[in-house]
């Protein structure tokens, strides 16, 4: 293994989390809800996953960190839309109890004494014959394990979904002028709760691809804002699922480049190598100022009013 | 977030009753976790000072949200504006020597530059760029640390000290405690002056008037002839300044020397802003209690030996508490089933554009108090 491959097998791993997270979270968006909890999912899928893997499989722990996601976004979805609470008072909310929740029970379950991070098994890497062996990008795409194919699995069908599909677009029309979707008789806050329970369940994989695929372990706050950077890669990538699936990409890569980079000792410090995602990220922004945010984003959604 | 007195009691009590069931689950009884708190937040002189100084922090923190929420701005970038803050304060105190009567306002004021100077990056990727401020300040909150973490191993770093951390402040630029056999430090006199300050700005002046005219509604302030782009700025800059300032309290008042991980629960700051429905003294009041929390849930570690964490868990319990207390019409009316809410906006509301509520207003809730 060269370098580059080097370098492309740990990209894409470290992109699959940032991927599932920002899938998730453009199908809450698409249907007008703010996905500012992304961080939080993350965090619970990130701990179920380990905690129920330390006794079963990593398989059943990835599945265990999925639901995890998803009812942590219950709450959001209940808090939100059916109490219609500010999405973003909600969501800190949410963050804050998964956070402490996280570590508090981290804690109880090692014990005082314990180290300060569980291990956890690893999911294992499938290998596709003949396609892992096309050299450079062979190990890369094709021996990685089952959450990333998911992961990739997930951004296709989605670009199919959210540009092509009948039911795709009610959801759109959902996020873009639920009055209107109402009047046409799409439930808009089924919809809606269904997106953001998805979310929650895309999500809480990206936190069990981080512990169980990446790490093997949970520390307290792994998710690192991970959630976040998803979050701007729906703001960059437009809520267009492509785009954000490359925006995915690049922050990704920045940060296998960034631990590339620090592993083989380079002159920078590591602290400024951290930055790199993030400041790639506020670029980001800045170069692809995108005004297509879906016309009700954020908005909370009265069902009785007529306006 | 309007939130009115006996429902925030409510609140804080199921919050309180849910953290002690947590407790359980490492054996210590919930009456004497409980019991441990409030005695731990306030039983002595000691604990009272300490409760005081996490609100005074917290205040600052609350009122840098909620300041720039009035003038429509969603600073969220807290944590990274206090780092700043304490590495302006920290410049001032060691490069300048001055007597304890110009040093301490110098190093406050080189606190909220900092604050600012962290502010003003977003604040120019949102006018210039329109980049969504919600976004860039969380992704500067990670920035702010890294640097903070670099510069306390390289050119910051006290050279006789093992850890990362920086020199000792000079007396001259520490802030005297004020209540003696306590750490409470004057910092708690420098939220309260700025609470007040904010109070009367907001509430008794003509730039007050303008920013809160962007911040309930930007196109009619636009239609007004105010300087929409730049009372934003204001706003945007005020804010980090007053993160900045909170930043320079801690070390001046408490630490006084720099080290990594001063402020680990900044985002407590946003639910200040929040339950203190934006206003100046409402942020004060919501502090308190945080801050009580806070050195409350730090004695129940220390004597009954439950994990650290407790104080997180706490926290987010009392949030999410907050938030199912304060729309407690709304559950009962989810609770009979009946679609219809009690406090549905009138016809009136929406044509004044109430409900048409950005994510970024508070605004939405206030009518349930």
């Amino acid at each position: 293994m060269n370098d580059v491959s080097t370098i492309l097998v740990s990209a894409i791993a470290l992109t699959t989390p940032l991927l599932l997270a920002a899938m998730g979270g453009l199908l809450s968006e698409r249907a007008g809800v703010f996905a500012l909890a992304l961080e939080g999912y993350m965090l619970v899928g990130a701990f179920l996953a380990v905690i129920v893997a330390r006794d079963t499989n990593a398989y059943i722990g990835a599945i265990a960190g999925g639901i995890g996601g998803m009812l942590l976004a219950w709450g959001f979805a209940e808090l939100s839309i059916r109490l219609r609470i500010n999405q973003v008072t909600a969501a800190i909310g949410l963050i804050t109890l998964a956070s402490g929740a996280t570590t508090f029970f981290n804690d109880v379950i090692l014990g005082k004494t314990g180290t300060p991070y569980q291990r956890a098994p690893s999911l294992p890497r499938l290998e596709i014959p003949l396609l892992s062996d096309i050299p450079v990008i062979g190990q890369a795409l094709f021996a990685q394990n089952i959450l990333v194919y998911i992961a990739y699995g997930v951004a296709a069908f989605l670009a199919y979904y959210l540009t092509k599909s009948h039911s795709g677009m009610r959801l759109s029309s959902v996020g873009e002028a639920p009055r209107v979707a109402e009047t046409r008789g799409i439930p808009v806050s089924t919809t809606r709760n269904g997106a953001v329970l998805v979310s929650g369940l895309l999500a809480g994989l990206g936190g069990a691809m981080l512990t169980l695929g990446i790490l093997s372990s949970f520390t307290a706050g792994v998710s690192g804002g991970r959630g976040f950077i998803a979050l701007a890669a729906i703001v960059v990538g437009g809520w267009r699922p492509l785009s954000v699936l490359f925006a995915t990409l690049m922050f990704g890569t920045a940060d296998a480049l960034q631990l590339w980079m620090n592993a083989r000792g380079m002159d920078v410090p590591p602290e400024i190598l951290g930055m790199f995602p993030y400041v790639l990220a506020m670029v980001a922004l800045c170069l692809f100022v995108s005004h297509r945010a879906p016309g009700a984003l954020g908005v909370p959604f009265h069902r009785e009013l007529r306006g | 977030m309007r939130i009115s007195p006996p429902r925030a009691v409510v609140a804080a009590v199921l919050a309180l009753l849910t953290s002690a069931l947590a407790a359980l689950t490492v054996g210590v009884s919930p009456w004497s976790t409980l019991a441990t708190i409030v005695s731990g937040a306030v039983g002595t002189t000691y604990a009272l000072g300490s409760t005081m100084n996490s609100a005074a922090v917290l205040t600052m923190l609350g009122l840098s949200f909620a300041f720039g929420l009035r003038g429509h701005v969603i600073n969220i970038g807290m944590q990274g504006q206090f780092l700043l803050g304490t590495v302006g304060s920290l410049l001032v105190a060691t490069s300048v020597s001055l007597p304890t009567a110009l040093h301490l306002p110098a190093c406050l004021l080189g606190g909220a530059v900092g604050g600012a100077l962290w502010a003003l990056i977003p604040a120019l990727m949102k006018m210039q760029r329109g980049a969504n401020e919600l976004v860039t300040t969380l992704m500067m909150n990670f920035i702010g640390v890294a640097l903070v973490a670099y510069l306390l191993r390289g050119p910051l770093k006290d050279a006789n000290a093992d850890l990362p951390e920086s020199v000792v402040l000079p007396h001259s630029a520490r802030l005297p405690i004020i209540m003696p056999g306590s750490r409470a430090s004057a910092g708690i006199v420098v939220a309260v002056g700025c609470v007040l300050l904010i109070g009367f700005l907001l509430r008794y002046t003509r730039w007050g008037f303008k920013l809160s005219s962007v911040g309930m509604n930007p196109e009619a302030a636009r239609y007004a002839g105010f300087n929409v782009r730049s009372i934003k700025l204001q706003a945007f800059l005020v804010s980090g300044a007053l993160s900045g300032i909170a930043g320079a309290m801690v070390l001046q008042g408490e630490k006084y020397r720099l080290q990594e991980g001063l402020i680990d629960n900044w985002y407590i700051g946003i639910v200040v802003g929040l339950i203190g429905g934006g206003s100046a003294l409402g942020c004060l009041v919501a502090a308190v209690g945080f801050g009580a929390l806070q050195t409350g849930a730090f004695e129940a570690q220390l004597n009954l030996g439950v994990p650290a964490a407790i104080v997180d868990l706490m926290q987010g319990a009392v949030i999410v508490m907050f938030l199912l207390v304060a729309r407690a019409p709304d559950i009962r009316a989810v609770m009979k089933r009946h679609q219809r809410s009690r406090e549905r906006p009138t016809r009136a509301a929406v044509s004044r554009g109430d409900a048409d509520v950005v994510s970024t207003s508070t605004r939405e809730g206030e009518r349930s108090s």
